[in-house]
């Protein structure tokens, strides 16, 4: 015998002997019986036992306690005991024998006896379990009916005569066993959950039925153990494939060598909780699930939930049996028996894992789940470099970026469950789906207001989005250790986002999840009773984004705070007592009233407009209450609607993540529940603080037909991040049908206008005319400029650290990160592509923020940078809003409809084909496209006007003389092309940056040539083109340049015409003359025209100077669009053109 | 076909062609290239990168290389004096000559000129090009151009 010493607590000096080998006492070399086993007590009492067994010890029940009751005295009692299976000879020598002695030869074991052995045999167990598969020969049994509940089964019992002797040299031969019992010999590589699972080899999962079964110290990690009679089934889950060795009442397991690498003992036996004996009701597969399922439970839950609310108690079910229980079929549950039964009807049982086990998921920890995407992220990664893939960079100013890739995966290719609470990050503000190992970041399109941050949702259908730049490391070198492994589960490893570069995030609609666990504070998504003031209606008029200072008010930058503006409505909204629904349609009374007659309201007091709303889950009733702030001219419109900030501390920046821009909500307001008496909320300016439930979203439709996509509409190849408001209408907590008063309301609503990116193009032309943003960023304490809302699709983004104008624009406008990056995004939409340039924290990107995202920018700066160029700059108070994304593959072409930068074009395949001026005799076609530049102006007309209140100026005529390198053409326009071929836009930085520096100097020889005024409505933006053309015609009110020079190199005599007769400053034909100079020096352009006729050419007669009549030999041109040449496009055009002769 | 306004055209050229145009001895001295057109060319308009510069007071002087040649530019800072109203304004010139820098990708346009026995471009205004596909467009129009105008043929294409 040889044993090892296992401390059991350190310190304590307490421990258990391992007995590590042990053999029986009589030498193995004796002829027949070298060993017997015998109660040495009532040996002489007058008990029949006269039945024996001879065969091979197959396998052994763990010892158990049974009700017995007497047949024959009717006397009840515990039997203790255990059950033997014996394969037993059924040759006729052999039912004859009565002694072991006479056994000898060689026998066929095949009938199966089970013996009962009852107390006091039943301590023998240990040794019978020892014995199992070799001879034994029992005497001194007899033969019992015994009955198990409605089954009756014939057993030879064990009595005190009972005899076991050992017969080693007895040849046996056993048949083959068809049944699905097996064995396994194997290394222990962990123990899970108290010994109920053991993993052997890291390959295979022993599944232990009862933790008596295993030897608590000894099975230890790291010994070598030998598993018969288990049940061995191949779990096909929806993640994994696993080897599963299910124990049962037969199989028994043994130490075959002891390990001393490890002395923790893992085996625990607890009392059968109710959770226990729910996991024996399963099958095999579904038990194995289970457990797993518990395992990640415990360790997503474990800091939020206590152990009884998550397992149970030994009665009541918890957290994990609820929703195992209703997630499993019914077909996983199999009847329990007790052991004796189990034991006597074990081959009529069926352990086949019965269900299709595919439809088990793991309910993954998001750690494990954030390792998982990761190494899914990695491998495409390689399989991309391995295919040979030509990546395409993408160029910005000739400058090359690396590729960008986007891959949307469904919840199906993972097989995993997503379970957590949804809250909203205290740093980022991004939604998150949480649980104690981690988090991952959400977009969900239709998120309610009524979200509570304590429910634990169960999200089955969901899409995963993994994103980011190409990665130039070696991929090999990451290793993730399968996350997703049954031992990863186990063990609960948690992971730690490793891969910085990647963007990773999870789409789903909250209609689709389940709610697991409610808290216990119900969360009221009604009108709230409790609330007594009264509700304001608002509209979102805007959202800031989260910046760790915000730059309006130091007071509110020692807290991180997030903070929307929305524009409040004149009236009020109140719960009545008796619950009456009053019709909707009085609403628009109180808007018409409110107009007319105001007088008539202020003599009668607050006016009640009564109204219904119909909220989701019952019936509301509310009064409106007329609380009016009517200027002296009776308008309600637009200047009524008071301003008012909203704060969202950190615990509420959900309530923030539910606003949206242009969305109706009611805001409670305990301070307005006075219909007499005006709140802070009306005061100018004001603030209010937004706690849980003080929002209610109301969905306000002002037609007849809502807009209901259906959000499954989602693809792999695009997926939608953000409903629209109208597709919201049936999740807002109060829908109102306002169609009956639409125009009511919206006469009050302030235009929040959402440009397209060709508007935005056209709004960016249209405004340099008149007026234009800051002309040097560097030199300027202010960027100036207009702040406008794009929407578009991001073509590409990448930081531009040495992009000047966002450096001084971030300077200038004190953006408050300082670790922002310089980025460029380039925002197209199917014909148009604009630049976006600022300093924007990758921190701070919202979810979905990438290439191939379908993007609203709200509140960007329109500027103008030093390079003579438009701008459109982000700030800190832009709010950027991701509506959907699409699947970027990196060699994917580059969208052929799109037209680079500042073009006003059509496309150009929709365009005619270069021709050249020389070519013009022949041409047949009347409408044609040159590439060219200006030689020369022949006549400028300007002419002052007004759009609006404001003054402007516009271009009647414009002629010039136009050279394409074949030949010369003059060329005649008006408007936005005369402006453009001016480059009115981009002349004002060099102009003012140069010639103008003298102005600053000399600023009462402005004033005295009227080219500045000191007090002006236009602020900082004096400084532009467009300001002092407008300054000048409003002295002049028509200007008429002409060219009466003969040489074409340069414009020498130049003749300045005054429409009010005043003579010119020298100023002022300084500034007429750079700009005619300026255009003379300017880019290539793409005009497309009409050849003119001598008669079209007449109405220009009065403008044309004699020595534009010396030039006559040219042909005229009227010019009906012009652009910027792209190089590449047309470069195509003209190989073909060459090509075809 | 040359018309009447092809004389005082900027024609686009490459800058061998430039460097091979014969110079015929009149005064000022006029230049033609040698084409199966015979066709009067006295301004140009090259596109290449700036490769030798050298500034002084009253001039810029630089090279310009476009990879088939490099044609001699001077830029004049003070063309005439007394200066007019309606010259090129020397912050005009001044914004000119700092586009000027070696490795710059520029557009020149200016009248030919003989200056020691050598074709030079007296340079009328100079452009910066930043998108490098402006160089491939260049020389597709200097082909086109010399095929329509200048009767270029399939031989020459293939050279």
């Amino acid at each position: 015998m040889a044993w090892n010493y296992l401390p059991i607590k350190q310190g304590e000096g307490q421990g258990v002997l391992e007995i590590i080998q042990w053999r029986f006492s009589s030498p193995d070399t004796a002829p027949l019986c070298e060993f017997s086993l015998r109660v040495e007590l009532g040996r002489d009492s007058g008990v029949k036992a006269s039945s024996f067994a001879f065969g091979v010890v197959k396998s052994v029940s763990l010892a158990f306690t049974l009700p017995i009751e007497n047949g024959k005295t009717g006397e009840m009692g515990d039997s203790v005991g255990f059950l033997a299976e014996l394969v037993t000879c059924i040759c006729d020598k052999c039912a004859k024998l009565r002694s072991s002695n006479e056994k000898s030869g060689l026998h066929q074991f095949t009938e199966s006896k089970v013996i009962y052995f009852i107390k006091p045999t039943h301590k023998w167990r240990p040794v019978i379990a020892k014995l199992v598969g070799k001879v034994m020969y029992l005497s001194g049994l007899k033969k019992r009916l015994v009955v198990v509940g409605k089954e009756s089964y014939v057993m030879l019992v064990s009595t005190i005569k009972t005899k076991v002797s050992l017969c080693a040299s007895v040849a046996s031969y056993l048949p083959t066993d068809h049944s699905n019992r097996g064995a396994y010999r194997g290394i222990v590589t962990g123990i899970y959950l108290h010994g109920a699972v053991i993993e052997l080899d890291k390959k295979v999962w022993l599944l232990i039925h009862d933790t008596l079964l295993v030897p608590h110290y000894s099975l230890r990690i790291g010994a070598t153990v030998s598993v018969r009679d288990f049940h061995l089934v191949h779990a096909n889950f929806a993640w994994t494939k696993v080897i599963i060795l299910g124990s049962c009442v037969m199989t028994s397991l043994c130490i075959d060598a002891f390990t001393v690498s490890d002395t923790k003992v893992l085996v625990k036996t607890e009392e059968k909780s109710a959770l226990g004996n729910f996991v024996e009701s399963l099958n095999l597969s579904a038990k194995f699930w289970v457990l797993l399922s518990v395992s990640c439970f415990k360790c997503k839950f474990r800091a939020v939930l206590s152990d009884k609310e998550l397992l149970g108690s030994i009665n009541s079910a918890g957290l994990v049996q609820t929703y195992i229980s209703r997630s499993l079929p019914p077909d996983v549950f199999r009847p329990h028996n007790s052991m004796f039964v189990a034991f006597c009807n074990h081959d009529q049982c069926t352990y086949s894992s019965g269900h299709d086990q595919s439809k088990c998921k793991l309910i993954v920890p998001l750690s494990n789940f954030v390792g998982r995407c990761e190494e899914l992220w990695i491998s495409i990664q390689s399989e991309m470099s391995e295919s040979s893939e030509i990546h395409c960079n993408n160029t910005c100013d000739g400058i090359s970026y690396p590729g960008y890739r986007r891959r949307i995966i469904p919840s199906d290719d993972f097989g995993c469950i997503l379970m957590g609470n949804i809250r909203a990050c205290s740093s980022s503000g991004r939604l998150q789906l949480v649980d104690a190992t981690g988090n991952i970041d959400v977009a969900i399109p239709d998120l309610p207001s009524d979200l509570s941050v304590q429910t634990i949702y169960e999200v089955k259908d969901y899409k995963v989005v993994l994103e980011g730049f190409r990665i130039e490391r070696d991929t090999s070198m990451y290793d993730f250790g399968e996350p997703l492994s049954c031992c990863a589960i186990f063990k609960r490893q948690t992971y730690r986002k490793r891969i910085h570069g990647l963007k990773l995030y999870v789409q789903f609609c909250l209609k689709d999840t389940v709610c697991v666990a409610s808290p216990s504070r119900v969360p009221s998504n009604l009108p709230h009773s409790e609330n007594h003031g009264a509700n304001h209606l608002l509209v979102i008029s805007h959202k800031f984004p989260l910046t760790n200072k915000f730059p309006f008010n130091p007071a509110m930058s020692s807290c991180s705070s997030l903070f929307a503006e929305a524009l409040l409505f004149p009236c009020k909204f109140k719960r009545s007592e008796n619950g009456q629904l009053i019709q909707l349609g009085k609403f628009q009374d109180a808007l018409d009233f409110s107009r007319r007659d105001h007088k008539k309201a202020s003599e009668k007091g607050p006016w009640l407009a009564p109204c219904s709303l119909a909220s989701r889950n019952r019936g509301v009733s509310a009064t409106t209450l007329s609380q009016f702030n009517v200027d002296s001219s009776n308008y309600l419109v637009a200047k009524s609607l008071a301003r008012i900030l909203l704060e969202f501390k950190c615990e509420n920046f959900l309530s923030y993540q539910m606003l949206r821009i242009g969305g109706y909500y009611l805001l409670n307001c305990s301070e307005g529940s006075s219909p007499t008496r005006v709140c802070k909320c009306w005061e100018k300016g004001g603030s209010f603080i937004v706690t849980e439930n003080t929002l209610q979203s109301l969905s306000l439709s002002f037609s007849d037909c809502v807009n209901l996509k259906d959000p499954s509409g989602s693809s792999l190849d695009e997926l939608v991040l953000l409903k629209s408001l109208s597709e919201l209408h049936e999740i807002m907590d109060l829908p109102v049908d306002l169609k009956s008063v639409s125009q009511g309301i919206t006469n009050f609503l302030p235009p929040i206008q959402v440009l397209s990116v060709s508007s935005c193009m056209q709004h960016m032309f249209h405004q340099s005319r008149n007026f234009y943003g800051s002309t040097d960023l560097e030199e300027q304490r202010l960027a100036q400029g207009d702040l406008i809302s794009v929407c578009g699709d991001i073509e590409y983004f990448h930081d531009n650290d040495c992009d000047s104008v966002s450096l001084a624009a971030s300077k200038c406008l004190k953006i408050p990160n300082p670790r922002g990056n310089n980025i460029c995004i380039h925002l197209a939409d199917d014909n148009q592509m604009v630049v976006i340039g600022g300093n924007l924290s990758r921190k701070l990107y919202p979810v979905g923020f990438g290439v191939g995202a379908s993007a609203t920018f709200h509140r960007l700066l329109l500027t103008c940078s030093s390079n003579r160029k438009e701008k459109l700059l982000l700030t800190s108070v832009t709010y950027i809003e991701i509506t959907s994304v699409r699947k970027v593959e990196t060699n994917r072409e580059p969208n052929k409809q799109m037209l680079k930068v500042d073009s006003l074009i059509e496309p150009l395949c929709h365009l005619p084909p270069l021709r050249l001026f020389s070519d013009l005799h022949n041409q047949d076609s009347k409408i044609t496209r040159f590439c060219c530049r200006i030689l020369t102006l022949n006549v400028l007309v300007l002419e002052s006007c007004t759009i609006g209140s404001f003054p402007a100026y516009k271009i009647p005529l414009a002629g010039f003389v136009l050279d394409d390198g074949s030949a010369l053409c003059n060329c005649w326009t008006d408007d936005v092309q005369a402006s453009t071929l001016l480059s009115l836009p981009g002349i004002c930085s060099s102009f003012f940056s140069s010639d103008f520096s003298s102005l600053e100097r000399a600023p009462k020889r402005l004033l005295a040539s009227g080219l500045c005024h000191c007090s002006n409505d236009y602020g900082n933006n004096k400084n532009t083109v467009g300001y002092y053309l407008e300054h000048m015609l409003k002295k002049h009110h028509k200007v008429i340049v002409k060219n009466h020079g003969v040489s074409l190199d340069i414009c020498q005599d130049l003749l300045f015409h005054s429409g009010s007769g005043k003579v010119f400053s020298i100023l002022e034909e300084r500034l007429l003359n750079y700009i005619i100079l300026s255009s003379c020096h300017g880019p290539t352009f793409n005009v497309t025209g009409l050849v003119m006729d001598a008669s079209a050419m007449k109405k220009f007669d009065t403008y044309i100077s004699e020595s534009a009549v010396l030039r006559g030999c040219m042909q005229n041109i009227w010019i009906r669009e012009v652009a910027r040449v792209d190089p590449l496009k047309d470069a195509f055009n003209l190989i073909l053109d060459i090509k075809n002769g | 076909m040359a018309t009447c306004s092809s004389i005082m055209t900027y024609a686009k050229l490459l800058a061998a062609e430039l460097l091979s145009v014969t110079v015929h001895p009149t005064t000022p001295p006029s230049f033609s290239l040698p084409r199966r057109t015979p066709s009067s060319i006295s301004r140009a308009e090259i596109l290449g990168i700036v490769v030798s510069l050298e500034s002084k007071p009253r001039f810029l002087k630089f090279l310009l290389d476009d990879g088939t040649g490099c044609v001699p530019c001077i830029l004049w800072l003070n063309p005439r004096l007394p200066p007019s109203d309606h010259d090129p304004t020397p912050a005009i010139l001044r914004l000119q000559a700092s586009r000027v820098r070696l490795g710059e990708q520029l557009r020149v346009r200016g009248r030919i000129s003989v200056y020691r026995g050598t074709l030079q471009i007296t340079v009328r205004d100079v452009l910066v090009e930043r998108d490098p596909n402006m160089e491939t467009f260049h020389r597709l129009e200097c082909v086109r151009i010399a095929k329509r105008c200048y009767g270029l043929g399939k031989d020459d294409l293939g050279g």
